[in-house]
């Protein structure tokens, strides 16, 4: 019982970290119809950029903030340089691009890190101390995980229901043509729409370096595959689901590794899409898939 | 007389074609199969094992494309029901499916893969298929099967009313670009003598795309420029060979920036094609047919 309760822990600080990144990529279907395949690169990102700054400060809260805001800012540049041209052309031309901008940000990561190789987070960010809740042992790092996780989902919440620019957001996701119509300056909304993404996905790097302690420029293909797995499972373009689907998945990953063969449970995650998609087109929580196209 | 590397990077050339043949395939009718990778894998590892337990070469070079147009036609009933981003999604998913399950699965050697292939793939073999490829191409591309295709790409629903049998239609073409896709992975298998997942992850298909996308995904050379084009950027520059995935992507970038149909587009295929008439001495013509199967998505 004090095993499941570890892993079932365990699990939900992975799948903050899943949630987070499906977040992003999922807002940015969602606004501009296109599926970013270059979203896990963003969280790899900010975990080598998180990596700099422990580094140099030794200061958490600093990685997690300067992460954050160098991702936005990076996020935003590519947006304004590049997407921002083709989000009139057929949906294949931004997706092409950012298959492309994988192999950049992957070989721009690995020239950083010089060979490429894993790199430790330093020590002073990483305290070896842990204690216990109830029967579970946790790290103040995970904590730190999971709350910014939670923290970040409920502003993205406030941002979204209560603010203008959420409005405006949510009006492109209905109809990009009458929300232009009704005066959204769509040129606007989708950098600050990339900006959102980029500190997600800044997060969740950080997040992911101080986890798993060591990062290399490879980390973000694996991420961003389990970004559109979550995605799809949740239904494009349906934030609570990627926030429930991010969080489920890590579960179910973290479970089939510790109780079913080691190794297989990243073939689990990927068959569980396969058989969603083949039974439920429209994702589990079923958002009219008409919006797909 | 062209030496052993330059011999090898043609080679590579025809095998690349072949790749970006199966994804051009579903995309001139306006299907997007992502699963490349999961097929060339098929194909790859299936002659493998056949190659490494004494079966000849062309026998496993028949079985791999089989087994390849198999998975193919099992991609495409998966994705009968979903419209395009779904189909894209299931086919990517599926590929990665097939990668995890390569890695996990002892009898082929897991993580390692299976080494000590024999060395059967020779440039001759390579662009013999190379040349039977374009030829079938080239013989298609002038058939009622390509106004189909055409037909599918620009409105599927108008097109099952003209009585195009889309599913039948989709079906063939997911086989189709498996077959192509296997016969690929044999022919790599038995070039670099080894498999491995890892060959098989998601790199390969943004080789696939990079070739298909940079040289033009509206004529069938298409990709057969795009290998060109990339290779011979990367090789003719010794000095960026280290960087050679940093150019491929930075050019698929540039190259969609500033050139979203491709290198090779319907417009630029029908003047060369006119200046080529031009040259033999013959007079150029078209009928109203070929200059609308050559439109532009």
């Amino acid at each position: 019982m004090q095993a499941l309760a570890q892993q079932v822990t365990n699990g939900m600080m992975l799948g903050g970290i899943y949630a987070l990144t499906a977040l992003g990529l999922t807002l940015v279907y969602a606004v501009l119809r296109f599926l970013n395949l270059a979203h896990g690169e963003l969280v790899m990102a900010g975990a080598l950029v998180g990596l700099g700054i422990a580094t140099l400060t030794g200061n958490v809260f600093l990685t997690l903030v300067g992460g954050a805001l160098a991702v936005a800012l990076l996020a935003v540049v590519l947006e304004r340089t590049t997407f921002r041209f083709v989000r009139d052309k057929s949906h294949l031309v931004p997706l092409m691009m950012s298959v492309g901008m994988v192999s950049v940000l992957t070989e721009v990561g690995r020239l950083l890190t010089s060979p490429g190789r894993p790199r430790p987070y330093p020590a002073s960010v990483q305290s070896d101390s842990t204690f216990l809740i109830g029967p579970v042992t946790v790290s103040p790092v995970q904590i730190l995980t999971l709350l910014a996780a939670a923290l970040l989902m409920v502003l993205l919440h406030l941002v979204m229901t209560r603010s203008k620019t959420g409005l405006a957001l949510r009006a492109m996701s209905e109809d990009l043509r009458i929300a232009r119509l009704l005066g959204v300056d769509a040129d606007r909304m989708a950098s600050a729409a990339f900006f959102i993404v980029g500190l997600l996905s800044g997060v969740a790097g950080v997040c992911y370096g101080l986890i798993y302690s060591t990062v290399d420029p490879y980390i973000g293909g694996p991420l961003g595959i389990k970004a559109v797995v979550v995605v799809i499972f949740a239904g494009l373009g349906n934030m609570y689901g990627a926030m429930f689907g991010g969080l489920l998945l890590g579960l179910i990953e973290v479970l089939s590794n510790a109780y079913l063969a080691p190794g297989w449970g990243e073939m689990f995650s990927f068959l569980f899409v396969v058989v969603v998609l083949i039974v439920r087109p429209s994702g589990i929580f079923g958002t009219p898939y008409a919006l797909a196209r | 007389m062209p030496d052993a590397y330059q011999i090898s990077l043609l080679v590579f050339i025809g095998i690349y074609s072949l790749w970006g043949w199966s994804q051009w395939l579903p995309i001139r009718s306006g299907v997007l199969l992502l699963g490349q990778a999961g097929l060339i894998a098929i194909g790859a590892y299936v002659s493998a094992v056949l190659t490494r337990n004494g079966v000849p070469f062309p026998v496993a070079l028949i079985a791999g494309s089989l087994a390849g147009a198999v998975g193919g036609t099992l991609m495409g009933l998966s994705a009968l029901r979903l419209p395009p981003f779904g189909t894209a999604l299931i086919t990517l998913s599926e590929s990665q499916l097939i990668q995890t399950f390569l890695s996990n699965f002892e009898p082929a050697g897991a993580s390692q893969g299976i080494f000590g292939l024999p060395n059967a793939t020779n440039v001759w073999l390579v662009w013999g298929i190379v040349l039977l490829v374009t030829a079938a191409l080239a013989r298609l591309s002038s058939s009622t099967f390509a106004l189909a295709m055409h037909a599918m790409r620009e409105d599927e629903v108008l097109a099952g009313a003209m009585g195009v049998n889309g599913r039948q239609h989709k079906l063939l073409i997911f086989a189709l670009s498996g077959l192509v896709a296997g016969c690929g992975g044999v022919l790599y298998a038995h070039y670099i003598r080894n498999v491995a997942p890892e060959l098989f992850g998601f790199a390969v298909l943004l080789q696939i795309s990079t070739f298909l996308f940079v040289g033009g995904r509206t004529v069938y050379w298409g990709p057969v420029v795009g290998a060109a084009v990339l290779v011979g950027i990367t090789e003719g520059l010794r000095f960026l060979s280290e960087y050679r995935l940093l150019v491929y992507g930075l050019f698929l970038v540039l190259v969609m920036l500033f050139r979203p149909d491709g290198l090779v587009t319907a417009s630029t295929a029908r003047v060369i094609s006119q200046a080529f008439r031009g040259w033999v001495g013959r007079e150029g013509r078209r009928t109203e047919r070929d200059s609308k199967s050559a439109g532009v998505e």
